[in-house]
């Protein structure tokens, strides 16, 4: 077992350093992903949001007042950034309908863990380097976060990141049995923008649609870590959240598996 | 002239069999990607439901105002997904891989290549779709609507895909000397958020630079003043204006991006 982990880990951060060297081959690129982006991102997001609250002429939404909505607003762009897997999903669907899977199916590491190893190395470079801005605008609404908070919040980011990555590996295992996939892809994704919250706060849903979402993996991206990190959700909603995203990523993975043994068995890598 | 227009018209519509053709050859992906269209268009609208759940006004503006609003959004949308979309998303990958010199080799115009080389008809049934929306929305505004309605909402959302096509090709030329620029095309998506809110949210001073310098207020908001009559119809002619400048300054400065060139491949 010692030794079924210490070698997954060797190969994971194996490919994870090979992303991050992929992604500094182009630094520039890599500074505008990782920090301007975001940046800009954040500060037109903060800037709509509070014109909409004048415009909206309300005191509070869905329990947020402006200031404890634009904390919300600040973070869930960091951690959405930090969990959002589009690139690597789309290359994974890509290597399986070009066939250049046939490179990675002869290698001593799993389609899985080597995208995995790639997803993280990535993520990496985002969350360093992308980390500072929630951080510094927290400052103008120092009375929301607790950082106390943040070290299980980043255990719960870990654990979400590991859930998306599991549900492209799904996504992109039913490439072996349909042509194209990147629609359902994109359909997915634009579902997950919106779960996760995002686009809005799970808090101002109609009840019953909040108690659906609650029990659904795509509040942890989002939702449940920022609401946990300013004081908007407990302990409770917390665990909750990190309970129902283990239990997703376990079903989600053996539902990824199955559909991927399948489609191995259908699969000629011919002329890739 | 008339002769080049109707050159071009033709290469369009047979760019666009093509594309048709290629659709066509994955029918469950063609459906895929018209219904995630409509997901985003009933998220934004769903956000709107949700606000107005619990105010009754955002900036003067009632819902039925909104919904016109973001219905001009969607027409604008669909028509540059079906026309440009494609070509864009791929356009870095396209000067990585060296396949923009075969475009630039077609004697053709290289922007209008560039621009028309792959389109995506399947977005054909969320223009129609957004169209009526549009239609419907206005008539829950305004009480009726007629014939002219139909014209002014195409020449003003038309308009607004022109000036957001070219916006986009102005912010392409400047990566095409650029070996890895995905996230530089990112950007654009960050200036497209102002476009997803009326201009009257913003400060006077950013309202203005959204008119001018970076005229994302003429992707839907214009166009919704004018069809809700909240402006005078004489600003149709400034969006015209708008449109028609960038579109020619887009054309200027892929000329020079060309110039300075240099082929990935061969």
């Amino acid at each position: 077992m010692k030794k079924l982990l210490n070698d997954f880990w060797r190969k994971t951060w194996a490919s994870a350093k090979l992303a991050l060297q992929s992604q500094l081959e182009y630094r520039f690129n890599a500074a505008v992903d990782w920090a301007i982006n975001p940046l800009l991102t954040t500060l037109v997001e903060l800037f709509v949001w509070s014109r909409m609250f004048s415009a909206m002429g309300v005191e509070t939404l869905g329990g947020f007042g402006q200031s404890s909505y634009l904390s919300y607003m600040t973070w869930s762009i960091f951690f959405s950034r930090a969990s959002a897997n589009w690139t690597y999903e789309f290359r994974m669907i890509q290597e399986i309908e070009s066939g250049s899977i046939n490179a990675i199916l002869v290698r001593p590491i799993h389609f899985y863990e080597f995208y995995l190893g790639q997803f993280l190395g990535y993520k990496i470079g985002t969350i360093v380097f992308s980390f500072w801005i929630p951080l510094v605008l927290s400052l103008f609404w120092a009375g929301d976060l607790d950082m106390s908070r943040l070290v299980p919040t980043l255990l719960l980011l870990f654990v979400y990141i590991l859930f998306s990555h599991t549900f492209s590996f799904l996504i992109s295992a039913c490439a072996f049995h349909f042509t194209k996939v990147s629609s359902l892809s994109v359909t997915k994704n634009i579902i997950v923008w919106v779960a996760s919250g995002e686009l809005f706060p799970m808090d101002i849903l109609p009840p019953t649609l909040k108690v659906i979402t609650s029990y659904l993996p795509f509040s942890a991206g989002c939702f449940v870590p920022v609401g946990f990190l300013i004081h908007r959700l407990g302990w409770p909603e917390f665990l909750q959240g990190l309970w129902v995203t283990l239990v997703w990523t376990v079903i989600i993975g053996a539902l990824g598996s199955w559909v991927w043994k399948r489609g191995l068995l259908n699969y000629a890598g011919t002329g890739a | 002239m008339i002769q080049t227009l109707g050159r071009y018209l033709r290469i369009l519509v047979v760019l666009f069999k093509t594309s048709l053709i290629a659709d066509l050859e994955f029918r469950a992906n063609m459906f895929w990607k018209a219904i995630t269209d409509f997901i985003w268009y009933f998220i934004q609208m769903a956000l709107y439901e949700i606000l107005y759940l619990h105010t009754n006004q955002i900036g003067g503006w009632t819902h039925p105002m909104m919904r016109v609003f973001l219905c001009s959004i969607f027409v604008s949308d669909a028509l540059y997904m079906t026309l440009f979309s494609a070509n864009f998303d791929q356009f870095s990958e396209r000067i990585r891989k060296g396949e923009l010199d075969l475009i630039l080799a077609k004697p053709v115009n290289s922007q209008f290549m560039t621009s028309c080389f792959r389109m995506q008809p399947t977005y054909l049934i969320n223009w129609v779709f957004s169209v009526a929306w549009l239609m419907w929305a206005l008539k829950e505004y305004q009480g009726s609507v007629g014939l002219r309605d139909f014209f002014m909402l195409n020449l003003v959302c038309g308009m607004g895909t022109v000036v957001a096509y070219s916006v986009r090709f102005i912010m392409l030329s400047f990566t095409v000397n650029m070996g890895r620029a995905e996230s530089l095309m990112q950007f654009w998506f960050v200036i497209y958020r102002f476009a997803l809110k009326p201009d009257f949210l913003y400060p006077p001073w950013l309202s203005q630079v959204l008119k001018t310098a970076v005229p994302m207020a003429f992707v839907a908001s214009v166009p919704a003043h004018i069809l809700l009559g909240v402006r005078h119809e004489d600003w149709i002619f400034s969006l015209i204006a708008i449109a028609g400048g960038f579109l020619f300054l887009s054309s200027l400065l892929w000329k020079r991006a060309l110039t300075h060139y240099s082929s990935a491949s061969s």
